[in-house]
């Protein structure tokens, strides 16, 4: 059983509240890849009753949404990855898995940190029935990215892999669409560069 | 920055966010249609001992690479050949 290496307060957004209040979060960083068979199993069965509320709404389902935990796991046990949660009324809300190694950046000579892996919990989805539940995972967790790179003297720099549907999250967070990696399933590959991570770290209101 | 301003800066952004999806990564659904499309290849290690996989990647990898290069070269013709084609 392994424990995270730190827990972060933080702040996300109650989407079905009437006054859309911000609740209290936890960000967790090296959390437990035990925790993972658990949360996919759960967010599968959330997935399909949302694909089903989301069809008889006339919203486009969600593709390529199932992921494989037990890769992940044996990533992390192996030391590669680490594993950085969101709790939010005491489960995940969302998870992101990068990679401990920094890698080469593809538009400058410098090394940035690489996000192998983001999701966020089914429930906090448009495509969910009714309001998200939170809002903000995404933002939490690419921030908190960012802060790894900070820390580890990589200016913010980060790297990963888009799937279509949430392009448009990364493009509005202000990261260069490098363009379609046929090395990597075609995904379009999305970086932050130059200034562009702590630019947008300020505009959600952290300060670098 | 004030308390109140960053939590609004924090909430515009949360708001705007507003349940998109942010998945990246290649789900099981791309390896799958990479697999079947000949463009990659799975290979489960499961029973080869960890000490040895390292090993067994580097020949694979290298396989890959010589059979590659065999593909590309028979794609085209020997310098001969095409100097026999006027054009």
């Amino acid at each position: 059983m392994s424990f995270p290496s730190s827990r972060r307060i933080v702040k996300l957004i109650d989407g079905r509240a009437p006054d859309r209040t911000a609740v209290e979060a936890y960000v967790y960083r090296d959390y437990p890849s035990s925790e993972l068979e658990v949360i996919e199993s759960r967010w599968a069965e959330a997935r399909e009753q949302s694909a089903k509320a989301g069809l008889a709404a006339g919203l486009a389902p969600l593709e390529h949404s199932h992921w494989d935990w037990r890769n992940k796991a044996d990533s992390v046990e192996a030391g590669r990855h680490m594993l950085v949660a969101v709790e939010c009324a005491g489960e995940p809300q969302g998870i992101m898995a990068v990679l401990r190694m920094p890698q080469p950046s593809k538009l400058s000579e410098e090394h940035l940190v690489y996000v192998d892996y983001v999701e966020s919990a089914p429930w906090n989805l448009k495509v969910s029935d009714g309001s998200p539940r939170f809002l903000g995972v995404g933002t939490i967790l690419i921030a908190e990215s960012v802060r790894l790179s900070l820390e580890m003297g990589l200016g913010g720099r980060l790297g990963l892999h888009s799937l279509p549907q949430a392009e448009a999250f990364y493009r509005r967070c202000g990261m260069t669409c490098v363009g379609q990696d046929p090395a990597y399933y075609d995904l379009s590959y999305f970086e932050f560069v130059g200034r562009q991570a702590t630019d947008w770290l300020t505009s959600i209101g952290e300060s670098p | 920055m004030t308390k109140t301003s960053s939590e609004n800066l924090f909430r515009q952004a949360a708001e705007e966010e507003g349940g998109l999806p942010i998945s990246a990564g290649a789900r099981v659904a791309h390896v799958r249609l990479a697999i079947e499309s000949g463009r990659t290849i799975q290979i489960d290690l499961f029973d080869v001992p960890e000490d040895k996989r390292t090993a067994l990647i580097a020949e694979i990898k290298e396989l890959v690479r010589r059979a590659g290069l065999r593909a590309t070269s028979a794609d085209v013709p020997p310098a001969s050949e095409a100097a026999k084609d006027p054009g």
